[in-house]
């Protein structure tokens, strides 16, 4: 691949826990409009990664290049606001808001001031018809004025997914939106963001353990064991890599 | 038989301390209701207006008038309060700016000291955070008790009586209407904001700071703002205190003035913007009843006592019991009814 199209790159990232090594010289690129998707064993450091990658841990040593610019020392928000969006693997909604308040405050440009008191109605009117087209994607339209405390399981995995893609996001970063849903309706996820990809051209960094629906949308795959890549490349190099093998089943 | 005229007065009056509580109650629930930042340093807040009125007023009336000052402030700050005053029953304009003038200095210097001190809110935890604010609010309150010159150490200071151009009842109806103005646009600004963009980004670091983070949002400068805001409100109650009582006390701006307020916001509904004209109009309700009823009540301590604990235990009943309030909070909906409608019609 060439430096052109490539739209995020971790250089050497390394993070530790006290005593704990989580990442260890961590490279990972991902190309424009690219579905990249990162697998390992539990406790290997894919979320550690991610977390990193969207400014909410700040890494110890490496580098994080977005878009061709230095990002390491960027908070969570600027990053957010550069286009850099993430969910969260156990969701984190805002409990005591709506799902379409939830969604809103992804979507609103104006965050800070209290002068956004003086923000057109209009503007928001906007920003509820966008909210709402995606609610529907996702079949939360139903609900959207539920309290987001008062979804299920599934709702909750997909509220987050709502919320991030309501933001416009360059790059997806995607903690386990498969983990605890149910077969058919982590398929029609997958279909989904795969669409979404195609369409709207956001490139994804996918980590997740379901393999059997996750694979077969990747470009991409690197394998991460005890905070260190230990392969990487297409799906299907990356399956038949002894190495992969032995890290999930031990020797 | 209590005459027309003194029930007119005590209605008055608590009007008046009313009003006060609604506009600090408002402040509270902005600040800990809607972004959940403990800010058990609202007393210092509110000190700052009642310490601007305090220092300010005398002195300034006495410039204005062309009085000569002689003796040490804290000795006679009250007996030029009172010359003071009578040169403002000839020249309401003078009143007017003897007003008006503590107000321009204490909300800045309210505003500031509230961004300030939402930067330890960065690095604590929300007990830690209390803690610190306590410690704070009782410095602003022991400097003021020693420093003599600012409102008179413990001898306190005197106001001058901004509205002695009007006889009484006027008079004390004129400041009751003047602290219900302020109330109503400080429960409006409160009212408004909760229902805005703003009030959502509250909720959300609220609720989650972290994702409110990942989400854009800059939790910093939300607190910032937040203090800021709920801290130039505290500053003009405490203006109109300082004016209602005609005296400053630094010592009457302890910590367990925090909590009453705290206890407002606790009963009528933390999150809810209802909370501020409820939860103070049941504190004053309490607090009026209690009065009476203590003179008829045989204990074997300061029976002024009995409304601090009373008051105490209601506020453990609220948050075992009652944690939601009276009002509870509801999600809140920052679009009018017919822009979702128009939407919802459709699916």
């Amino acid at each position: 691949m060439t430096s052109d199209d490539l739209l995020f790159l971790a250089k050497n990232v390394s993070k530790s826990f006290g005593g704990l090594v989580a990442l260890d010289k961590v490279t990972v690129a991902v190309p424009e409009g690219a579905l990249t998707l990162m697998i390992g064993p539990n406790g290997s450091g894919k979320t550690t990664f991610l977390q990193v990658a969207c400014g909410v841990l700040k890494p110890d040593s490496g580098a994080l290049l977005f878009a061709g610019r230095n990002v390491t020392g960027l908070p969570p928000y600027a990053r957010f606001r550069l286009g850099i969006v993430t969910t969260f693997q156990i969701p984190r909604l805002f409990p005591s808001l709506s799902v379409l308040e939830n969604v809103l405050l992804a979507a609103q440009k104006v965050r800070e001031s209290p002068l956004s008191l003086l923000s057109s109605r209009k503007g928001e009117r906007d920003l509820v018809e966008r909210a709402f087209e995606v609610l529907k994607l996702l079949s939360l339209d139903r609900v959207w004025d539920k309290p987001a405390r008062a979804l299920s399981g599934g709702q909750m995995k997909l509220l987050e997914l709502a919320r991030a893609l309501v933001s416009e996001p360059k790059l997806l970063l995607l903690d386990e939106p498969l983990a605890g849903v149910n077969p058919a309706l982590a398929g029609e996820i997958m279909q989904f963001l795969s669409k979404v990809r195609r369409e709207k051209g956001v490139a994804m960094l996918l980590v997740e353990h379901r393999l059997d629906i996750a694979l077969k949308h990747a470009d991409y795959v690197y394998v991460l064991h005890h905070g260190r890549v230990i392969s990487e490349g297409s799906p299907e190099a990356v399956v038949e890599d002894p190495l992969v093998a032995k890290a999930y089943l031990g020797e | 038989m209590v005459a027309t005229s003194e029930v007119l007065a005590f209605v008055v009056s608590l009007g008046t301390l009313y009003s006060i509580y609604v506009i600090l109650s408002s402040s509270m629930e902005l600040v800990y209701g809607e972004l959940g930042l403990p800010d058990f340093a609202k007393a210092a807040f509110f000190a700052v207006g009642a310490f601007a009125a305090g220092a300010l007023s005398v002195r300034l009336g006495a410039a204005l008038a062309g009085i000569a000052w002689e003796g040490e402030f804290k000795l006679r700050s009250y007996y030029y309060a009172t010359l003071v005053s009578a040169k403002v029953a000839e020249n309401p304009l003078m009143g007017l700016v003897i007003f008006v003038v503590p107000l321009l200095v204490a909300v800045p210097c309210a505003v500031l000291l509230g961004v300030l001190a939402s930067y330890p809110a960065l690095r604590l935890r929300e007990d830690y955070l209390a803690i610190t604010l306590i410690a704070f609010s009782e410095i602003v309150r022991v400097v003021a008790r020693n420093y003599e010159p600012l409102v008179g150490g413990t001898f306190g200071a005197g106001v001058v009586d901004v509205f002695a151009w009007l006889r009484s009842p006027w008079r004390e109806l004129a400041m009751m209407l003047t602290s219900a103005l302020f109330a109503f646009g400080a429960w409006l600004l409160l009212y408004r904001l909760s229902r805005s963009p703003f009030g959502r980004v509250l909720r959300a670091v609220r609720d989650d700071e972290v994702a409110a983070a990942a989400y854009g949002v800059d939790v910093a400068r939300v607190r910032a703002w937040a203090m800021a805001l709920g801290s130039g409100m505290a500053a003009v109650a405490g203006v109109l205190y300082a004016f209602y009582i005609g005296s400053v006390n630094p010592d009457d701006f302890t910590v367990s003035r925090t909590f009453l307020v705290v206890l407002m916001v606790t009963v009528g509904g933390r999150g809810n913007p209802k909370s501020p004209p409820l939860g103070a109009a049941v504190y004053l309700a309490l607090d009026r009843a209690l009065l009476f009823a203590k003179r008829f009540l045989p204990v074997p301590f300061d029976v002024n006592y009995v409304a601090y604990a009373a008051l105490g235990v209601l506020l453990i009943l609220f948050v075992m019991k009652k944690p939601e309030g009276l009002a509870p909070e509801r999600p809140l909906l920052t679009v009018d009814a017919e822009a979702t409608e128009g939407v919802t019609s459709r699916t």
